[in-house]
């Protein structure tokens, strides 16, 4: 678990995080969202004893990032714009943070191949691609199997077939195997797809604490794309849904797109497209940090 | 301390720079040695001295391989690795500096067999002589080692500071060699600069002058400016915030 109770940093005249205070919990992945210059990196440096808080703390299982007796074991954190020196070859800054946990070298080449830098894993950081270098940040995170990840913008330069892998990992750590997962990010579509709760912090004060499947419970609404709109209409609206028609396009509320989807099924309507549409989030988004960005 | 000292050895070693340094020190070794053989008269002492006495490029190379090895790490930003790895800065300083101590040493300890192998074959193919036994040999590499590892480890501290290759690099140059050397002209000074402990480590036997303290003074001067310059540094680098 994350515990942050009343952090504040201040840099001269200004104050970059201010009085914040949220946990992440075991199990989860808790996207951390606002602007740029919000205070979300100050905020993941000062948890990870990168900075000093001026007041209140940061605590991992319990205690201060500073006092962990096996930090590698404990947390992992995928920095934004990565944290590797561009002339040492890849595997050998993991072979340091390795030696340095008391791990085997083995385990250096178990994250090598689960993160898939196997084609290169001597060649330097410097020549690694973004995405390969995000890649690389994840796996230095897993090195020590850690119960707590934390991952600023972990998704920049990934290509949408490293997004997709990076987000059903995190599935599978925080759901699976009960991992705490922190997600710093300002893209909207990629915490949507990914997160269960949802800190938004805007000019460094905590702006709103949520759960996603709750307020997606709220107004979700599912799109159709079906030649018998008419007849998925009338099978959704005999469940109590609300549904509207465009020619082929139908908007459904009320109903999960796995409801529509077995509607659909027991009216026989063919569907040429189902999914859900969550414009609440960005509207609570836009309401919380509007005007706000640094 | 043990694994955070084989992670930085480990770090120093993946990096083609440190090779680059070390194999330009051994260089220097050789051209301070070739340079004074080709210059050398009739007086054996005097050749001898010159031929062994530690090389002054190799020293500031020392300084500079120091420097990098600590700021890098802020230019590179894998500082965050490191200390996200080790919290412990004082530990991840010492581990650094022991790195840079053991790198000083062997270079240290390569120099004066390089340096006799040369006058040896120079020896055997031309006129001349010089006087060095094994036992001015070791005098001789026991205050290169010192010398060469002293340096190194005022470099890391530099670098610790300064945060950035650029400014360490410059920073450490400028200070053991400019601004030392010129503070040596004050006579309340000399005794105690840099460039004079230096002077004696890598010449033992030089001739003592006034602005040179003794071999023992020197390897006491040398440790307290580490030890002093290390506590400054260490106690800076735990109150600042790495970004």
């Amino acid at each position: 678990m994350i515990e942050v109770q009343e952090l504040t940093k201040t840099y001269r005249h200004f104050t970059a995080v201010k009085r914040l205070s949220f946990t992440a919990q075991p199990g989860e992945i808790t996207g951390f969202l606002g602007p740029n210059g919000a205070g979300k990196t100050t905020t993941i440096n000062m948890i990870l004893g990168l900075a000093r808080p001026d007041g209140g703390e940061a605590k991992i299982t319990g205690r201060p990032f500073r006092e962990l007796d096996d930090p590698v074991g404990t947390v992992g954190a995928v920095l934004a714009g990565g944290a590797f020196h561009d002339g040492r070859p890849a595997r050998s800054s993991l072979l340091a943070t390795a030696t340095v946990a008391g791990l085997p070298e083995g385990r250096v080449d178990e994250v090598i191949e689960l993160v898939g830098l196997t084609d290169a894993p001597d060649r330097r950081v410097g020549k690694y691609s973004l995405g390969m270098r995000q890649r690389l940040s994840v796996a230095q995170a897993l090195l020590g199997d850690p119960q707590v990840l934390i991952l600023d913008e972990p998704t920049n330069g990934l290509d949408p077939g490293g997004i997709k892998w990076l987000r059903d990992f995190l599935h599978r750590l925080a759901h699976e195997d009960g991992k705490t997962i922190l997600l710093s990010s300002h893209i909207l579509s990629e915490v949507r797809e990914t997160v269960d709760t949802v800190v938004v912090i805007a000019e460094g004060q905590l702006a709103s604490e949520f759960s996603l499947r709750d307020l997606e419970a709220g107004v979700q609404q599912v799109i159709a794309r079906t030649p018998q709109a008419e007849q998925l209409v009338a099978a959704v609206g005999r469940d109590g849904a609300r549904a509207s028609r465009d020619v082929e396009l139908v908007r459904i509320s009320g109903m999960t797109s796995l409801e529509v989807g077995q509607a659909a099924l027991e009216a026989g309507v063919a569907l040429a497209e189902l999914r859900s549409e969550h414009p609440e989030l960005e509207q609570r988004y836009m309401e919380l940090t509007q005007g706000k960005g640094r | 301390m043990g694994a955070q000292v084989k992670a930085e050895w480990i770090k120093a070693r993946s990096l083609r720079s440190t090779w680059v340094i070390v194999g330009l020190s051994i260089v220097g070794v050789l051209a301070q040695a070739i340079t004074a053989l080709a210059g050398h008269g009739s007086d054996a002492a005097a050749t001898t001295q010159d031929v062994m006495s530690g090389s002054g490029l190799t020293l500031v190379l020392m300084v500079v391989i120091g420097a990098m090895i600590t700021a890098t790490e802020y230019t590179q930003k894998s500082i965050i690795s490191t200390y996200t790895a080790n919290p412990n800065r004082l530990r991840v300083a010492l581990a650094k500096a022991i790195v840079i101590v053991a790198i000083g040493l062997v270079v240290g300890a390569i120099s004066v067999p390089l340096s006799r192998l040369v006058a040896a074959i120079w020896f055997a193919f031309g006129s001349g002589s010089w006087d060095a036994g094994l036992g001015t040999a070791v005098h001789y590499a026991y205050g290169t080692m010192l010398a060469y590892a002293g340096f190194g480890i005022l470099g890391v501290m530099i670098g610790l500071m300064a945060r950035s290759t650029a400014i360490g690099v410059g920073v450490a140059f400028a200070a053991i060699f400019v601004v030392d050397p010129l503070l040596g002209a004050i006579s309340l000074y000399s005794d105690y600069s840099l460039t004079g402990i230096s002077n004696t480590l890598t010449d033992p036997n030089s001739h003592q002058t006034a602005s040179q303290p003794a071999f023992g003074s020197a390897i006491a001067l040398l440790a307290l400016y580490v030890i002093v310059l290390g506590l400054i540094a260490i106690a800076i680098e735990e109150t600042r915030d790495v970004d």
